[in-house]
């Protein structure tokens, strides 16, 4: 569990790290901001209650927020995202369960299961997070391509995230 | 009560995700969701810090960028003054246009200078963060200019630092003026690109000459007349619409910026006391 724990907290660190003064200052393209940092929520323990995991990514969305100029637009896709979990846990839980499997990001769960899961919950929150920062519908087509394009860049940083500390981190 | 009770017990997380969410939205409202976070003042100014150091290796880099600019600044300055001793002697009333350079019209605009220390262009609400603050004599509203052209205007002031919403930003919008034909527009941005913004309220019956200048109007009190915005390039029509919709490429680019200008206007309370005056006297 302390090993959990030490692993998310350093998971914390890095990615707010990358996600503030590389990702954030990067300039791609009007309509490419890739987001890496829910993976910091994907990833924490499965068993977590609840609400733990509400207000642990409400203080992660307001520390984005709070650097990246937008308070409350991040916080608030932080907080829908932790509200989704346990669902999307359930949605795509393995056939043999998760046998007391605590980490998400553990490799006994397989490649497959992986991006899977973050497929979804990469794709909700970005849905959400562009939703609210264009303040509505009124443009969707650019609301859509924005969403498409940085959801696709951001996936791809998932996937080699997943493919550089697969082995040596991840199982535990 | 009980089945109230285990209800209640049950959905917890829906009613801390409504409860998180309303906070979310208020945190938005409360900063009109496009304005820049001054947060805790505190925390403004060690942003402001973090920004400060970071930018010290952008600066690094933008130097030479930073130096042509200032070189090719020079040089129209340079220019402007020759051509104003050349007209000095010569009592015509077009001698000097531009009342910024003009030291007998007192013009009533100080420039500030300030270095960019943060920034964003992807958004749809774009902002840049300057290195003068309320110590320096920066308020909010004042316009903001930079070599090139036109900037934005500033919103949020703290101690030593200062946001400017920039043009391209959801909600700026500036009165324009087309240099050849002096017909008036609104200028906006429609979020797509960088490079470009939209001239909106020309009328159709209006020639558009293409690569014409869009320069500032002068009528609202933040910008002095005759500022360069950017250049017409394209035109278009809805149809059924008597109003076209110009695609503008604005000279000031926001990914290399680093120099700019805050513009304070003294004459400021002056003019908007005498205007407030003029309408209520109306109302009477």
């Amino acid at each position: 569990m302390n090993r959990l724990l030490g692993l998310n907290i350093t998971r914390f660190i890095g990615l707010m790290l990358f996600q503030l003064f590389i990702l954030n200052e990067i300039d791609l393209h009007n309509f490419i901001n890739p987001y890496i940092y829910p993976l910091i929520i994907l990833l924490m323990p499965r068993t977590l209650k609840p609400w733990m995991l509400m207000l642990l990514s409400f203080f992660v969305g307001i520390l984005i927020d709070g650097y990246s100029n937008t308070l409350g637009i991040h916080a608030s896709a932080c907080v829908f995202l932790a509200f989704i979990r346990p669902a999307v846990l359930q949605l795509v839980q393995p056939r043999l369960g998760y046998n007391d499997i605590e980490d998400p990001g553990s490799a006994k769960l397989g490649f497959q299961w992986f991006i899977s899961y973050a497929f979804i919950c990469i794709l909700l929150h970005h849905i959400f997070y562009f939703s609210v920062e264009a303040w509505g519908f009124s443009n969707l087509p650019q609301l859509g391509m924005r969403i498409l394009s940085s959801f696709l860049v951001s996936m791809l940083m998932v996937i080699l995230y997943r493919l550089f500390f697969k082995t040596k981190i991840f199982d535990s | 009560m009980h089945t109230l009770l285990q209800f209640l017990g049950r959905s917890y997380p829906l009613f801390l995700f409504i409860f998180l969410e309303l906070v979310c939205l208020v945190l938005m409202i409360n900063h009109h969701h496009y304005q820049r976070v001054s947060y805790l003042h505190g925390a403004n100014a060690f942003n402001g810090y973090i920004d400060e150091k970071i930018s010290g290796w952008g600066e690094f880099l933008l130097l030479r960028e930073s130096n042509e600019q200032l070189l090719a600044y020079n040089e129209t300055l340079l220019s402007e003054v020759y051509r104003t001793d050349n007209f000095t002697d010569i009592n015509s009333k077009e001698a000097v246009t531009d009342t910024l350079c003009d030291p007998k019209n007192n013009a009533p605009y100080i420039f500030h200078s300030a270095k960019v220390i943060n920034r964003t262009v992807n958004r749809q609400h774009n902002y840049l963060t300057i290195n003068k603050g309320s110590n320096d004599g920066i308020k909010a509203e004042m316009g903001v200019i930079s070599n090139e052209g036109l900037v934005g205007i500033v919103k949020n002031v703290s101690a030593n630092y200062a946001t400017v919403m920039t043009l391209i930003h959801k909600e700026s919008k500036i009165s324009a003026l087309l240099s050849t034909t002096k017909n008036f527009g609104s200028l906006r941005w429609n979020g797509k690109s960088a490079l470009m913004a939209q001239l909106y309220d020309i009328p159709s019956y209006v020639p558009i000459p293409m690569n014409d200048t869009l320069v500032t109007s002068g009528f609202s009190a933040i910008f002095p007349e005759g500022i360069p915005i950017g250049i017409v390039k394209e035109k278009s029509i809805s149809k059924g619409d008597s109003f076209y919709v110009l695609d503008i490429k604005l000279l000031t680019d926001f990914h290399t910026l680093y120099n700019v200008y805050i513009i304070e206007y003294t004459d400021l309370e002056e003019r908007l006391q005498l205007e407030a005056s003029t309408i209520k006297g109306l109302g009477e």
